[in-house]
């Protein structure tokens, strides 16, 4: 299936829910949070008929996400019935993790392939300040559930948003020192038509964590995405990966980071 | 079904779907959906990047989201 610029599209991200059990400063406003109806959300029969349609279609793989895809009931039944569609090869699943210890086996058992846990922490004081919930152990915990199982990837998404900080880019790499985890350093990018001002580039925080928190070599990983850049740090278990979106940021990974290191 | 994973546009399939659709009908509305599926993102993001197969592809554009409602 290709678009009209000749580009194969195999991929669909299903949101199954607006709801989320985390009230992030950017993404809830202040004021009251109007959520969808649940009679005007697509039911588990209407999304597994338009899987199963783009299936035959061409898409092989899925993502599900939210909202906070695990606030709806019973996922893993919809997880169960999409991998059972025929072409259906990976099914993954981008959660806020924290309810995911609780889930793990079952999403497990139904075939999810993958996990990604979106962090923009790994501090307990700091995570309860930017989600307004003191629930990062509960979030770590359901890392080291979804470590216990043979998921074929469990990673943690960082966006280099506008205001991220350091300190916050810093401990969410170090969870790549004792677990292999991949850390991935993802440029943020503006929703729709939001625009408000650039993020960190990747390779701007690649610099700067190079330089202050740990020195990284790059890493050959064959068939990945060339639009992942994978990075090792000596003794870690883990990976450091960036994912560049925009043009001032993407150089082939061989020459990526070269330049002198910026100061901050 | 929004055509690009950062933009707002797209085609409601609740409607189809509720509106008793057939596939054959279905598979229609998505390859027209399809066909304007937006080069890029703002203008901002890197048009192409080349790929190993010697193609070019939009990076933040080579995906759809199915997203609620």
């Amino acid at each position: 299936m290709n678009d009209g610029f000749g580009r194969e599209l195999d991929y669909l991200r299903i949101s199954v829910t607006d709801r989320c059990n985390l009230q992030c400063s950017y993404c809830i406003p202040q004021e009251e949070v109007h959520t969808i109806p649940y009679d005007e959300i697509l039911t588990y029969d209407e999304i597994v008929r338009v899987v199963r349609i783009l299936a035959k279609m061409g898409v092989t793989r899925l993502r599900l996400t939210g909202g906070e895809p695990l606030v709806r009931q019973d996922l893993p039944l919809l997880a169960e019935r999409l991998k059972r569609i025929r072409g259906i090869e990976f099914l993954g699943l981008t959660t806020n993790g924290v309810l995911l210890e609780e889930m793990a086996e079952a999403l497990f058992d139904a075939g999810v392939d993958g996990v990604n846990l979106n962090l923009d922490t790994a501090e307990r004081y700091r995570y309860t300040q930017l989600t307004k919930r003191d629930e990062w152990p509960r979030v770590w915990r359901s890392i080291q559930k979804a470590l216990s199982l043979p998921f074929r990837s469990v990673k943690i998404n960082y966006v280099l948003a506008p205001d991220s900080k350091v300190d916050d880019w810093f401990s969410v790499v170090a969870l790549a020192k004792d677990h292999p985890l991949d850390i991935r350093l993802i440029e943020w990018i503006p929703y729709a038509d939001e625009y408000v001002k650039d993020g960190v580039l990747s390779d701007k925080a690649m610099q700067i964590i190079r330089k202050s928190y740990v020195p990284l070599t790059p890493l050959d990983v064959p068939g990945s995405s060339e639009l992942s850049h994978y990075w090792k740090a000596k003794d870690f278990k883990g990976r450091i990966v960036l994912i560049p979106f925009t043009a001032a940021s993407f150089v082939p990974p061989a020459t990526a980071c070269v330049s002198p290191p910026v100061d901050f | 079904m929004k055509l690009c994973l950062f933009s707002n546009r797209g085609i409601s399939l609740k409607a189809l779907l509720r509106g008793g659709v057939s596939d054959g009908e279905f598979v229609r509305v998505i390859e027209q959906a399809i066909r304007n599926k937006p080069e890029n993102h703002l203008g901002r993001i890197i048009g192409t990047v080349p790929t190993t197969e010697g193609k070019a592809v939009d990076r933040a554009c080579g995906m759809y989201r199915l997203q609620n409602p």
